[in-house]
């Protein structure tokens, strides 16, 4: 099934035209943009750049403010800060709250997803709780992922829905890929950089 | 028509731009046509990481399920909404295009292998469909003229399976790479560079490649080869030739003396109908666009009397393969590991001589390895856990991934697969299109069940860990990632599932060439055995698919039949 051209339209238009989408589609973009300008300049090769101002005041286009903050809490939980960036200096949350959002009316199931995903957060207290509970909370929820024979909580398929959009939202992200995991690809190079393992050449 | 011209090409692909250089340069007047927009690759083609893109490389919501390819590279791809095709009940076939100036060359994979004789006289040797109508002494000297102009970089091994060519200096290993070869080595394989159209050295004014790994979202200073980057600039530089973008063929015209008049174009955004004269048609639009063409310009099919046009229909198979990670490289240092853009290959092990002769299928496929760093680390999601110390797990497997796929598996010709009209379906300009009917045979699923069994002993030997493909602990992508995994439906290992071949984007085949007009559309010159003054570049002439890559093999066919033209020309036959 394709989307036809109205949809597609109508949805570009809404993106583009509405005078929060104009504002938000640039300040997402150049903050980006930004971003890149600086990644591989210099000899410092790692740390995630500082959040762009936008996006210390981000109102969530999607979630209520209370779920923002919930799936905010969530998605540091997954991927901490430690010696590298985690998903705070990633903007994880904001990502998906700007894809959910982005997606208008075009995939109305994801977006339940996310609605119940959350909902079954809060029923689960994840809301209401402290940072030190909640921890405890996502790992009890985790656990059959590790272990199958667990039995799974309702909250377990928000677990896996919410980590596996973190992760993306992580690893695509400047401090993932380069803060947390140092990739040195699509860069200008003289030359490529043979193997010089004398181990690797032996079975 | 006021200007008639000496020579139509309709496609600026690899085939398309090769034709227009030879033929501009041996001083004749050239028309290119080609339906998309024209490309300038310093201009379009940027480095970008995937947080440079709002989407994150997925593209807007909605937005790539109209264009193919990614939210980088769609522009250089192809508007499905506008070129839509239809398939028999049954077909899953994927045809991936592109419409711009260059074409697919402009993100092809630059795997730039010769073919052997034991491919072209394969019928011969184990009595299944046709022989090529040529030898590999005939398209020897084509091969080479190819290859020391568009640049090739590799390394002369002399395997008999594995024609060498004139190189540029190969380039180093990395360290998966290193650790498949040594396994290769210990399991007596025959293993080398991939061979590919990427420099590593200046030519013709071309820079050598600085491995930034962005090959298929367009070369930005046009170090691998495409039309755009190698064959466009000393075309021009002629005078002779003249480029109309954004003019789409509908139909070759037809004299009443059994000669090609022209070709009818539509101009894509007015919708104008623009007729074009000249001696020489040149059909050069992709295999599958050049069958159309030739379809919709007569009844039944021009240049069709074998009955065979749009028969034949191949491609090689894919579908396998083996990604995980080889624990040697675990938790090592950061290296620029995916920068070429490359990996090794393994020649063909299978059916080349007695002492390599099966029993369960005819034929054979190369393998292709290669590991490390990647621009998104895909296994990630799919790996349990979470916190800190998931953190460094999936840092420490960031350097370690390895891969091993089928690069040419070869697929049977059968009548039974086909290209034609849909007899109500039109793209955007009221063109009919294309139905393609597409299936694979026993000796298919055969051949690819056996590559399976041989890229897990590789990786095995490797000391590799597979991952499941499919399942819950899969890796999970997202549309249009690079190396997002094109997984088959199961829970289980790859050993254990039933593999479904699918296409690689190499269809060739539906005009193929033959030594009698009554066995094939083409001759050994891609001339048609019909029409004196018509020519069909692509793949369309391929009566098998060999098991190399096969854009190499259809630029020598292009550059041969250049030859022939020109020499037919000369001599007024033509």
């Amino acid at each position: 099934m394709t989307v036809s051209r109205r949809t597609l339209l109508e949805w570009a238009i809404r993106a583009s035209a509405t005078p929060a989408g104009i504002h938000f589609f640039s300040r997402w973009t150049e903050a980006a943009q930004s971003q890149s300008a600086t990644a591989h300049s210099g000899t410092s090769h790692s740390g995630a750049q500082s959040a762009p101002d936008f996006l210390a005041t981000y109102p969530p286009q999607f979630f209520s403010a209370r779920d923002f903050a919930a799936l905010e809490s969530f998605t540091q939980i997954l991927i901490p800060t430690d010696e590298t960036p985690g998903a705070r200096e990633a903007h994880c949350a904001h990502f998906v709250d700007f894809l959910l959002h982005s997606m208008g009316t075009l995939s109305p199931d994801t977006q339940q997803q996310w609605r119940d995903a959350l909902s079954s957060l809060e029923a689960a207290g994840f809301h209401d709780s402290s940072p030190e509970q909640r921890k405890s909370m996502v790992a009890k929820i985790a656990a059959p992922e590790l272990d199958p024979a667990l039995e799974k909580s309702p909250a377990f398929a928000a677990y896996l829905l919410i980590k596996r959009e973190t992760v993306f939202a992580f690893y695509t992200s400047r401090a993932g890929i380069i803060g947390a995991l140092d990739y040195r690809g699509n860069t200008y190079n003289v030359s490529f950089p043979a193997c010089t393992h004398p181990e690797h050449h032996e079975i | 028509m006021a200007v008639k011209y000496d020579a139509i090409v309709v496609g600026s692909g690899a085939c398309g731009g090769w034709a227009a250089m030879e033929l501009a340069q041996a001083g004749m007047k050239v028309l290119m046509l080609e339906a998309g927009s024209p490309v300038d690759q310093s201009a379009d083609f940027h480095h970008t990481f995937l947080y440079d893109l709002k989407f994150r490389g997925r593209g807007e919501p909605g937005f790539l399920r109209r264009y193919s390819g990614s939210e980088r590279n769609y522009r250089i791809m192809l508007d499905n909404e506008e070129n839509p095709y239809t398939t028999s009940p049954g077909t899953v076939y994927r045809w991936s295009r592109s419409r711009c100036l260059g074409g697919r060359s402009l993100h092809w994979a630059r795997a730039s292998d010769r073919m052997a004789d034991y491919e072209f006289k394969a019928a011969s040797r184990d009595g299944y469909g046709m022989d090529w109508a040529l030898s590999y002494a005939d398209l020897k000297p084509y091969y080479d003229r190819v290859e020391r102009f568009i640049g090739v970089s590799g390394a002369a091994e002399g395997f008999p399976q594995f024609p060498d060519g004139i190189f540029l200096p190969v380039m180093p290993l990395n360290c998966a790479e290193t650790i498949f070869t040594a396994a290769c080595k210990s399991l007596n394989w025959p293993t080398t560079h991939r061979r590919l159209a990427q420099l590593t050295t200046p030519l013709n004014g071309r820079p050598p490649c600085h491995y930034c790994g962005n090959c298929v979202n367009g070369c930005d200073v046009g170090a691998m080869f495409s039309t755009v980057s190698t064959t466009l600039r000393p075309a021009l530089k002629t005078g002779n030739l003249e480029v109309r973008t954004d003019s789409v063929a509908a139909q070759v015209r037809m004299n009443n003396e059994n000669r090609a008049q022209g070709v009818t174009y539509i101009e894509r955004f007015t919708r104008r109908s623009v007729d074009v004269d000249a001696r020489i048609v040149i059909l050069a639009a992709s295999t599958l666009e050049n069958t159309r063409l030739l379809l919709l310009s007569q009844k039944e099919g021009l240049a069709n009397s074998s009955g065979t046009l749009g028969h034949y229909m191949l491609d090689q198979i894919g579908g396998g393969g083996v990604i995980g990670f080889l624990p040697k490289l675990k938790g090592g240092p950061s290296r620029l590991d995916d920068g070429k853009s490359a990996g090794i290959t393994i020649p063909n092990l299978v059916n080349i001589d007695a002492r390599t002769a099966r029993k369960d299928f005819i034929r054979g496929y190369v393998i292709n390895a290669t590991g490390g760093q990647s621009e998104y680390p895909l296994y990630a999601a799919s790996l349990p856990g979470f916190g800190s110390e998931w953190k460094k797990e999936v840092r420490s497997r960031f350097v370690a991934q390895a891969r091993v796929w089928i690069a040419g598996g070869e697929m049977l010709a059968r009548k039974e697969n086909f290209v034609e009209l849909d007899p109500e379906v039109k793209d955007h300009w009221g063109i009919p299109v294309l139905k393609i009917h597409f299936s694979h045979c026993d000796n298919d699923r055969a051949l690819l069940a056996h590559f399976q069994q041989t890229a897990e002993e590789l990786f095995r030997k490797a000391g590799g860990e597979a991952m499941a493909m499919t399942g819950p602990s899969a890796p999970v992508g997202f549309p249009g990632a690079p190396g997002s995994p094109d997984a088959a439906p199961s829970k289980t290992t790859p050993a254990a599932r039933k593999l479904t071949p699918s296409g690689v984007i190499h269809e060739v085949g539906t005009a193929r060439m033959s030594v009698s007009p009554r066995d094939g559309v083409l001759n050994a010159f891609c001339q048609t055995h019909d029409i004196p003054n018509l020519y069909v570049f692509g793949g369309n002439a391929f009566p098998s698919t060999g098991d190399k890559h096969p854009t190499l093999t259809m630029m020598a066919l292009a550059a041969r039949g250049c030859d022939h033209m020109l020499e037919s020309v000369k001599s007024r036959t033509v």
